[in-house]
């Protein structure tokens, strides 16, 4: 375990090194990514400037949802985006060998090797807008709630991992399937806002049959006092099992690495 | 001597896709498509002693890559067994992994925007290699490769050959008891394949490393193997003393000659075959296959007998020892 944690570590300060070899670079990508987390906000505010709430939410309320959704999106683009990306092109290239014959987890080496640093910033505007705009509403939180929220948070970050890993390992089974990666941020729209907007069948794809809706909406409701225990639950359940698939597809896909010519 | 490493009928079949030319193939490629089987490594089996170095033989598209990727455990085999080190290569247990290297000359392992000493200390990290070991294997390479000034370099502004250096060492730094070498002096001056192959039989002396090599260059195959085994179509053909192929197979040696004055082809045939014959821009050369035992005397006759400016005694292209090698199979399967 120590191992893994000292690897882990290590691979960020070797991006953090990398980063630092092209600063221009990372400034640049650092502006475009604050722009994208302004122009969330600004969205939000826009459409309060015409309604009062949306789907029984307040402005305020929303903005718990949008804080939950700026962290999570930070670390998908930061952590996920660079990863998965560097995955399915690496089975394209052949370069997947590498991580195949090192005596580490390939999981582990193609899920940490990379992280984008210039999104990081991106999460901790959304914790300070969260922080903000509880205290602002006076929510008092106990420390289970915290706990909860916390491991709610996690349990979606699995969730959009697992999702992410699955379809990239997809590119094992065809020659080149490099646009794999856009799928999972096209999902981003849908927890970009409360699960509460969708109904009928919608609500029932996105709530239930693959739960994506969940990503926000959970830990903003327990944040806010009212827990929904069982969607909590079916929400823990459904993401461990589906880790499970990701895992034992990756098992079976790997052995349809083909590598590249010699 | 024990077996470090174990092939039995080893296989390995692609199916690949076969596009017609055009655009209008690849129009029709997307409703129909013809796929067919190929047989990169079809049944063959060898035994490889530790301490060893044994060399891969083979036309491009042998079997050799295909080979190597399967006794690392990066490709499953269609069918056969193999074993490395007493283990399955294809259970990639870290155990193992630890215990061998495949460097191939044409991938890049290092990080390509880092100087190399960083990828070497994550190799620590990643093979847990103890501190003193590390430092000291790290300066011994270092020093047999001659690369102090080079592994803070970034990766991409190094050349061809300070690369391969540095992939060299990372491949070596957790003293891997078995090395697959593909092709390693691939694009590499005479001086730095040299380089690499002197250090090559350093490391097999001084670890007992096992060694597979596969390479283009017979230099580095008859430098390094005394044993090699030539694949061809997937097939092996050859398994044996290096010495025996080129004595068995390659019957004559190429002088290649260049004269003061002009020499006729009749005055050259009684020599040997006469393969190029030129005299254009009053450059006077000359190339002739002679019987391999004989080719010392010949080009002594020669030199005796002609103003020859240059002579130099050639070995043929493996590529040519690995036809007649082949061609000889085919015969003797098509007597059976």
């Amino acid at each position: 375990m120590k191992k893994y944690w000292d690897l882990f570590w290590h691979f960020r300060r070797i991006q953090l090194m990398k980063m630092m070899e092209y600063r221009s670079d990372f400034l640049f990508w650092l502006v475009v990514s604050l722009m994208w987390t302004a122009f969330n906000y600004f969205f939000f505010y826009l459409i309060f400037g015409n309604v009062e709430t949306v789907a029984g939410w307040t402005q305020d309320e929303l903005m718990i949802v949008l804080s939950f959704f700026t962290m999570i999106d930070a670390l998908t683009w930061s952590i996920f985006w660079p990863n998965m990306s560097n995955y399915t092109e690496s089975v394209f290239s052949g370069g997947l060998s590498k991580y195949l014959l090192q005596p580490v987890n390939s999981i582990f080496l193609l899920t940490t090797e990379h992280i984008t640093y210039h999104n990081v910033p991106r999460f901790f505007i959304g914790l300070a807008v969260l922080i903000a705009t509880a205290v602002k509403m006076d929510i008092s939180v106990s420390f289970l709630q915290i706990v909860l929220v916390i491991t709610l948070f996690l349990i979606s970050f699995v969730f959009l991992y697992s999702g992410w890993f699955l379809l990239a390992t997809i590119s094992l089974w065809v020659e080149k399937l490099q646009n794999i990666n856009d799928i999972m941020p096209g999902f981003r729209r849908i927890y970009q806002i409360p699960r509460q907007v969708y109904t009928g069948i919608t609500s029932l794809t996105v709530s239930f049959i693959f739960p994506v809706a969940l990503v926000t909406s959970l830990p903003s409701e327990v944040l806010l006092g009212r827990t929904p225990i069982f969607l909590c639950i079916y929400f823990a359940v459904f993401t461990f099992v589906f880790a499970l698939i990701s895992y034992f597809f990756f098992k079976v896909s790997i052995t349809k690495y083909s590598s590249v010519g010699g | 001597m024990s077996s470090t490493i174990s092939v039995t009928n080893l296989k390995k079949h692609f199916k690949v896709y076969k596009k017609q030319p055009g655009l209008w193939g690849s129009i029709q490629s997307l409703w129909h498509r013809e796929y067919e089987t190929v047989k990169a490594v079809d049944d063959i089996s060898f035994e490889i002693a530790e301490g060893e170095i044994v060399g891969f033989i083979g036309m491009n598209g042998a079997g050799k890559t295909t080979t190597l990727k399967m006794l690392s455990g990066l490709l499953f085999p269609t069918s056969g067994e193999t074993e490395v080190l007493g283990y399955n290569p294809w259970e990639r247990k870290p155990v193992f992994q630890k215990q061998f290297s495949l460097v191939m000359g044409q991938k890049n392992q290092l990080w390509w925007d880092l100087p190399a000493v960083e990828t070497f200390y994550l190799n620590k990290a990643i093979y847990e290699i103890p501190d003193a070991q590390f430092e000291k294997t790290l300066s011994k390479l270092v020093k047999l490769l001659d690369v102090e000034d080079i592994i803070q370099i970034q990766v991409r502004k190094l050349s061809l050959g300070q690369r391969m250096k540095c992939e060299l060492i990372a491949a070596l730094l957790h003293n891997p008891k078995v090395l697959f070498l593909d092709e390693p002096t691939i694009g590499l001056d005479v001086v730095m394949q040299k380089t690499l192959r002197d250090f090559i039989k350093a490391y097999n002396k001084e670890f007992g490393a096992t060694i597979i090599l596969t390479s283009h260059y017979m230099d580095d195959v008859k430098e390094l193997c005394e044993r090699a085994i030539v694949i061809d179509h997937g097939k092996k053909v050859f398994d044996g003393k290096l010495q025996d192929i080129i004595d068995t197979y390659a019957r004559n040696k190429i002088l290649s000659l260049t004269f003061s004055k002009p020499i006729s082809k009749k005055e050259l045939t009684e020599f040997g075959t006469l393969k190029e014959h030129s005299d254009a821009n009053l450059l006077y050369t000359a190339t002739l296959l002679v019987p391999r035992k004989k080719a010392t005397a010949v080009a002594s006759k020669l030199l005796a007998k002609f103003p020859v400016v240059d002579v130099t005694i050639e070995e043929p292209p493996i590529e040519a020892i690995i036809r007649e090698v082949f061609s000889k199979q085919q015969q003797k399967s098509a007597k059976k």
